[in-house]
C-alpha cells in the first residue's frame, strides 16, 4: 500500500491517537478480560473441588454407615464435578468400594467397579488404597492370595504405614503359614487401629504365633471353606491349601505353606510329597516359604548336604528368621557348636525373639558344650520362663485371651508377655488395662 | 520434576500452573517396585526329590520268620480290654525276662500277663508263663512245674540274682503290685515273704535288678506310672472317645529298694535321691560316663526323662543329671512321650549312646554320647526323626542283623488312644545302621514287618544260640511273635558276656572291642527296652574279620582285662583274668 492511497488527510493524521497507546489500550482490556476469564475459571475450579470433596466426604461417610447407595449416589456426583485426576482417583474409589461391598449388586456392577479401581495409577495418592482395594477383592473372592500379596506389597512400599495393606498382609502371612511376616505387618498397622478394635485385633495376632489355624476362621467362614458355626478342622485346613494351589497352581508359596503345614504336624513325608509336586507343577521362584519348608523337610530327613546347598542360595535379602534357624541347625549338626551359636543370637534378636524356646534351648546347649556357663545359665532360665508359660500354664493363658474385657484376663497376658519378653503386647497390655480400670 | 498428573478438562492449559501449585505430583514411585529383588532360584531346579524319597536297597536284607507256632510258643498277653471302656491299664501291654532259671546254658523266657480289671483276685484264668527254652528247638511252658503262678496285672519283669545263691530271681510289676519270685535252684520259684518286702501298691510298671548302693549286693528298682483310678472316664479327641493320657494324670516318685542281705528289701528312694516324680515306663542301669558307677536312666511319658547318677553331690545320693547331660528333653527342649530306652554304641566311638521311643509324630530320639556322659540328641543326622516319626514306638532293641559290626534296630510299634483313632495298629519296623544313620528296610525284613499290630514288649537274645540275635514281641492284640533271625550274610559274629564271681551284679562294667582302629563299647546293662530285661550277652558282628584285634573288659572294681586275637564265630565268656570259650 501507497501513501497516496492514504484516505485520512495529512493534518489529521498527526491528531489519530497513538498506535503504541491503541495497542496498549487493548492489551489491557485484553489483560482484564484474560484475568476475570481466570478468576472465573479458577472460582469455578474451587468450587466444584468444594462441592466435589464435600461430596466425597458424604460418600465416605455413608460407606462406613453401611449405606452403600447413598455412598454410591455421592461419588457418582463427586465424579461428576471431579476435574483434576486426583479427585477424580478419590471418587472412582469410593464408588468402587461402595459397589464392591455390596452383594445385592450383580457381578458387572463388580467388574465394572474392579476395572475403575485399576484406572487409578500409581502417582495418585489414592494409589495405595486402589490397589489395597484391589487386593482385598483378588483375597476374597478370587482367592488369588499371592497376586493380591503382591498389590498389598507394592502398597506398602509406597506407604509403609499403610494401614489396610498392612492388615491384609497379615491375613495373607496367618494363611500361608509366616508367622514372622505377620508379627512385623501386624504390629506396623497397630497404631493406627482404632482402639475400640484393638482387642479382637490383638487376639488375632496371638493366634497368629501360637496356633496354625484359628487365626484364619474368619477368612475361612468368608470364602466359603468351612460353613460357620463350625470349627475348622484339620481337613478344612488342607481344604484351604488345596483351594490356594488350585487358583494359583504356579505359585511355590502354596506349596511351601501347605509343606510348612504338614512340617507341623510332623510328618515330613507328607510335607515332601507336596513339596514334590510344587516342583513339578511350579516355574515360579521359590519363595521363602517353599525354601524354608524343603530346607526343613531335608533338615528332618538328616539330608545335610542338600540343605546347605539350598541355605547357601537364599537370597541375601531374604535371610530372616527362618533362614538362620536352619542355618543355625544345620551347624549344629555338623559340629560347627561357635557358628551355630551365633546363628541363634541373630536369630532370636529377629523374631519371634524370647518366644522361640526351641531356638533358646538350642543356644543354650551350644553354649554349655561351648563352656560358655554365664550366658548358658541366662539362657537357661529364660527358656525355663518361656516353657513355664507355654507348657505349664499354657492353659491359663489361651483362656484370658477369650476374656479380653476382664481385667483378670489382661492381668494375666500382661504377665505372660512380660515374662517371655514381648515389649509391642505388654505395652499395649498395659494401655488397655488402664483403660480396663478407668472404666466405672 | 518429573510431572505425571493428568487434567481431565479442557482448561488443563490455563489451569495447569494452580493445580501443580494446589495438588503437587509424585515422584515416580513405581520406579522402586518391590518386586525387584534378587533372583531366588526357580522351584524345578531346586532338588531331585527321588534321591529323598527312594527308599535304600541292602545287599544282605534282615530277615526274620515268625517262628513261635513252630516252637510250642501260643502265650497272649491277656489285657482285658474291653469295648467303649478305656481302662487306661489295657494300653500298655507287657514285656519279658530272659533269664537262664536252670543255668543249662540255653536262655529261658518268662512272659507277664494281665488280669481281670477292675482287679480281680478271683481269676484263675491269666497267669504268667515262663517257656523253658529245650535247647532252642521248643519252648515249653513250665509254669506250673516252677510254681510261677502269678496274676496281678503285671507289665514289666526283670532277673537278677537277690539272694546271690547263683540262680537268678524273678521281679514283676504291675498295675497294684510287685513281685519277688526266688528262684530256688530246683526249677521252682517262691514267692518273697511279705514281712521282707513291704510297699504301697500303686501303678508299677517296670523293674530293673542292680546293685544301686555300691554294696555289691542286688537292689531292685520299680519304675511306677501315673496315679490312676477307675473313676476316671474316657477322654475325647476330636469328639471321639478314646484312652486318656498321661497328661490327664499326676505322676509318681519311682521305688528305690534297697537289698538288706538278710532277706529284707526296704524302700529307700527318697533318701538315695530318687526324689523326683515321674511317669515313667523303661529304664536302663549301667554306666555312661565309665565312672565304673551304674546311671539309672528313667524315660517318662510325657515329662524331661531322668538320668540319676550317683555322687555328684553326695557320694552315696543320686542326683537327676539329665538336663545337665542333654538326655532329658530332645534337640528343641521339648519332653517327649518316651516309652523306651535302649542303650548301645550305634556310632562305634567307644561311648553308649541312649535311643529313646516316642509318641506318634514325635521323633524316636538318639542321644549320642560324645564322651563323659555328655549326650546330644542327633536324631536329624542319625535319620531316627525320618524313620519315627510316623510311629508309635514301644520295645527298641539294638542288634546286628546283618553282622557289620554296626548296630541296627528292632521297634516295636502300636497306638495307645484305641481302636476308634486312626492310625491304631502299625508295624514293626527294623532300621539299619548304615554308619551315617539308620534307614527304614521293614519292606526287606519278611512278611512279619507288613502285619498292623499292637506292639509292646521287645526284647532280643539268641534262643537257638546260632551267633544271632532273634526277636521276641509282646503284642496287645495277637499271641506273641517269636521272630527267627535268617537274615542271610557272609558276614562272622560273635557271642560276648562277662561271668561274674560270687554272683555279683555286673552293671558298672563294660567291654570294649577294637576292630580296624575303631572302639566299640559293649556296656553291660540291666533293664532296657519297655518292660524287659535280656540276656547279659553282647551278639555282634565283626564283618569278614576271623579275629577281634582286642577285647578289653572293664570290671566294676576297677579290674581291666585285655584279650588280643579273638576268633569270631564263637561264644566267649569272661571272668576276672580268665577267658572262656563256650
Amino acid at each position: 500500500m501507497t501513501s497516496s492511497s492514504d484516505p485520512i488527510p495529512k493534518e489529521d493524521r498527526d491528531h489519530r491517537p497513538n498506535r503504541k497507546v491503541k495497542a496498549k489500550r487493548r492489551s489491557k482490556i485484553l489483560v482484564a478480560v484474560a484475568v476475570f476469564v481466570l478468576a472465573i475459571a479458577a472460582s469455578a475450579y474451587l468450587a466444584a473441588g468444594f462441592w466435589c470433596d464435600q461430596q466425597l466426604q458424604q460418600a465416605n461417610d455413608s460407606l462406613t454407615q453401611g449405606n452403600l447407595g447413598l455412598a454410591r449416589v455421592s461419588a457418582r456426583a463427586a465424579l461428576q464435578v471431579a476435574w483434576t485426576q486426583e479427585r477424580r482417583d478419590r471418587a472412582k474409589l469410593v464408588l468402587a468400594r461402595a459397589t464392591l461391598s455390596d452383594e445385592t449388586l450383580d457381578e458387572k456392577a463388580f467388574l465394572d467397579a474392579f476395572a475403575s479401581l485399576e484406572e487409578i495409577g500409581p502417582a495418585s495418592s489414592a494409589y495405595p488404597d486402589a490397589i489395597a482395594e484391589r487386593a482385598k477383592q483378588m483375597l476374597l473372592t478370587q482367592i488369588r492370595v499371592r497376586a493380591a500379596e503382591r498389590l498389598l506389597k507394592e502398597a506398602v512400599h509406597l506407604e509403609p504405614k499403610h494401614l489396610a495393606s498392612n492388615q491384609l498382609l497379615f491375613t495373607i502371612y496367618c494363611l500361608t503359614n509366616r508367622p514372622d511376616r505377620a508379627d512385623t505387618a501386624f504390629w506396623i498397622g497397630f497404631p493406627q487401629i482404632p482402639a475400640e478394635e484393638k482387642p479382637a485385633a490383638f487376639r488375632q495376632w496371638f493366634l497368629s504365633q501360637f496356633t496354625r489355624n484359628g487365626a484364619n476362621r474368619a477368612f475361612d467362614v468368608g470364602t466359603g471353606i468351612v460353613p460357620p458355626n463350625i470349627e475348622p478342622s484339620d481337613e478344612d485346613i488342607i481344604k484351604r491349601f488345596i483351594t490356594f494351589k488350585d487358583s494359583e497352581p504356579d505359585e511355590a508359596t502354596h506349596y511351601g505353606a501347605m509343606a510348612s503345614w504338614w512340617l507341623w504336624r510332623t510328618e515330613t513325608a507328607e510335607a515332601l510329597e507336596i513339596l514334590q509336586i510344587g516342583q513339578e507343577r511350579s516355574t515360579s521362584v521359590a519363595e521363602e516359604v517353599y525354601l524354608s519348608s524343603l530346607v526343613q523337610a531335608l533338615l528332618n530327613q538328616g539330608n545335610f548336604e542338600q540343605a546347605k546347598e539350598l541355605l547357601e542360595q537364599w537370597p541375601e535379602s531374604e535371610r530372616g528368621f527362618n533362614y538362620l534357624r536352619h542355618l543355625g541347625v544345620y551347624q549344629e549338626s555338623v559340629n560347627q557348636t561357635a557358628l551355630a551359636a551365633q546363628t541363634y543370637r541373630k536369630c532370636l534378636e529377629i523374631w519371634p525373639g524370647p518366644i522361640d524356646a526351641n531356638v533358646r534351648h538350642r543356644l543354650d546347649q551350644c553354649l554349655k558344650e561351648l563352656g560358655h556357663t554365664d550366658e548358658a545359665l541366662k539362657v537357661e532360665q529364660q527358656t525355663a520362663v518361656a516353657r513355664l508359660w507355654l507348657e505349664e500354664r499354657w492353659g491359663m493363658v489361651r483362656k484370658a485371651i477369650d476374656y479380653m474385657h476382664d481385667e483378670q484376663a489382661v492381668g494375666v497376658l500382661l504377665e505372660f508377655f512380660t515374662a517371655i519378653g514381648k515389649p509391642e503386647a505388654v505395652e499395649f497390655l498395659n494401655q488397655y488395662q488402664a483403660e480396663l480400670k478407668a472404666k466405672p | 520434576m518429573n510431572c505425571n498428573c493428568n487434567i481431565g478438562w479442557p482448561i488443563r492449559s490455563v489451569a495447569i500452573f494452580a493445580i501443580g501449585l494446589l495438588f503437587g505430583c509424585g515422584e515416580d514411585q513405581a520406579a522402586k517396585s518391590p518386586d525387584k529383588q534378587p533372583a531366588l532360584p526357580k522351584v524345578g531346579q531346586m532338588i531331585n526329590f527321588d534321591d529323598i524319597l527312594d527308599q535304600k536297597k541292602l545287599v544282605n536284607p534282615p530277615t526274620f520268620v515268625e517262628v513261635a507256632k513252630s516252637l510250642g510258643v501260643s502265650f497272649k498277653y491277656f489285657n482285658d480290654a474291653r469295648e467303649k471302656r478305656y481302662f487306661f491299664p489295657e494300653i500298655l501291654g507287657g514285656g519279658f525276662a530272659c533269664l537262664d532259671y536252670d543255668l543249662d546254658g540255653w536262655p529261658d523266657l518268662y512272659c507277664s500277663n494281665g488280669r481281670s480289671l477292675p482287679l480281680d483276685l478271683t481269676d484263675t484264668e491269666h497267669f504268667d508263663c515262663l517257656l523253658r527254652n529245650k535247647k532252642g528247638t521248643e519252648l515249653q511252658d513250665v509254669s506250673q512245674l516252677a510254681a510261677v503262678r502269678e496274676n496281678g496285672f503285671a507289665h514289666g519283669c526283670a532277673f537278677g540274682d537277690l539272694n546271690a545263691d547263683g540262680f537268678d530271681d524273678l521281679a514283676i510289676a504291675g498295675f497294684g503290685s510287685i513281685s519277688i519270685l526266688y528262684n530256688q535252684g530246683d526249677g521252682t520259684f517262691s514267692r518273697i515273704a511279705s514281712e521282707n518286702f513291704v510297699y504301697q501298691p500303686t501303678w508299677s510298671v517296670c523293674p530293673v535288678i542292680s546293685d544301686l548302693n555300691q554294696d555289691e549286693i542286688a537292689d531292685l528298682l520299680v519304675v511306677n506310672y501315673v496315679k490312676w483310678n477307675y473313676e476316671v472316664p474316657a477322654c475325647t479327641y476330636d469328639n471321639i472317645r478314646g484312652y486318656c493320657g498321661p497328661g490327664e494324670f499326676d505322676g509318681l516318685a519311682d521305688y528305690l529298694f534297697l537289698n538288706q542281705g538278710d532277706g529284707r528289701l526296704v524302700e529307700s528312694g527318697q533318701s538315695m535321691g530318687l526324689t523326683s516324680v515321674g511317669k515313667g515306663l523303661a529304664v536302663a542301669i549301667m554306666d555312661w560316663d565309665h565312672d565304673l558307677l551304674p546311671e539309672i536312666y528313667i524315660a517318662n511319658d510325657l515329662m524331661a526323662n531322668f538320668y540319676y547318677r550317683l555322687g555328684s553331690i553326695n557320694p552315696m545320693r543320686y542326683t537327676d543329671d539329665g538336663s545337665k547331660a542333654g538326655v532329658a528333653v530332645c534337640v528343641n527342649g521339648l519332653k517327649e512321650a518316651s516309652m523306651s530306652v535302649t542303650p548301645g554304641d550305634f556310632s562305634k566311638n567307644g561311648w553308649t549312646d541312649i535311643f529313646v521311643t516316642n509318641y506318634y509324630k514325635q521323633k524316636n530320639t538318639l542321644y549320642a554320647n560324645g564322651g563323659r556322659g555328655q549326650f546330644r540328641d542327633v536324631s536329624f543326622a542319625a535319620r531316627t526323626q525320618k524313620t519315627g516319626e510316623m510311629f508309635l514306638g514301644f520295645g527298641a532293641v539294638g542288634v546286628d542283623f546283618d553282622k557289620d559290626s554296626w548296630l541296627d534296630l528292632f521297634i516295636g510299634n502300636g497306638h495307645v488312644l484305641g481302636p476308634e483313632h486312626l492310625p491304631n495298629q502299625l508295624t514293626n519296623q527294623i532300621l539299619h545302621n548304615d554308619s551315617q544313620g539308620f534307614d527304614d528296610v521293614s519292606s526287606q525284613g519278611g512278611d512279619f514287618f507288613k502285619v498292623l499290630t499292637l506292639s509292646r514288649g521287645v526284647v532280643a537274645f539268641d534262643f537257638d544260640q546260632d551267633l544271632d540275635s532273634d526277636i521276641v514281641v509282646n503284642h496287645l492284640d495277637r499271641p506273641i511273635s517269636i521272630l527267627r533271625n535268617e537274615s542271610a550274610t557272609p558276614n562272622r559274629s560273635v557271642s560276648l558276656q562277662l561271668c561274674s564271681p560270687h554272683h555279683k551284679p555286673l552293671e558298672g562294667s563294660r567291654i570294649e572291642i577294637t576292630m580296624g582302629g575303631a572302639v566299640q563299647a559293649l556296656p553291660i546293662y540291666a533293664g532296657g527296652s519297655y518292660f524287659t530285661d535280656a540276656p547279659k550277652e553282647w551278639i555282634i558282628g565283626t564283618g569278614l574279620a576271623e579275629t577281634i584285634d582286642q577285647v578289653r573288659v572293664y570290671w566294676r572294681d576297677g579290674q581291666v582285662d585285655t584279650w588280643e586275637q579273638l576268633e569270631t564265630n564263637q561264644r566267649w565268656q569272661f571272668q576276672p583274668g580268665r577267658k572262656i570259650r563256650i
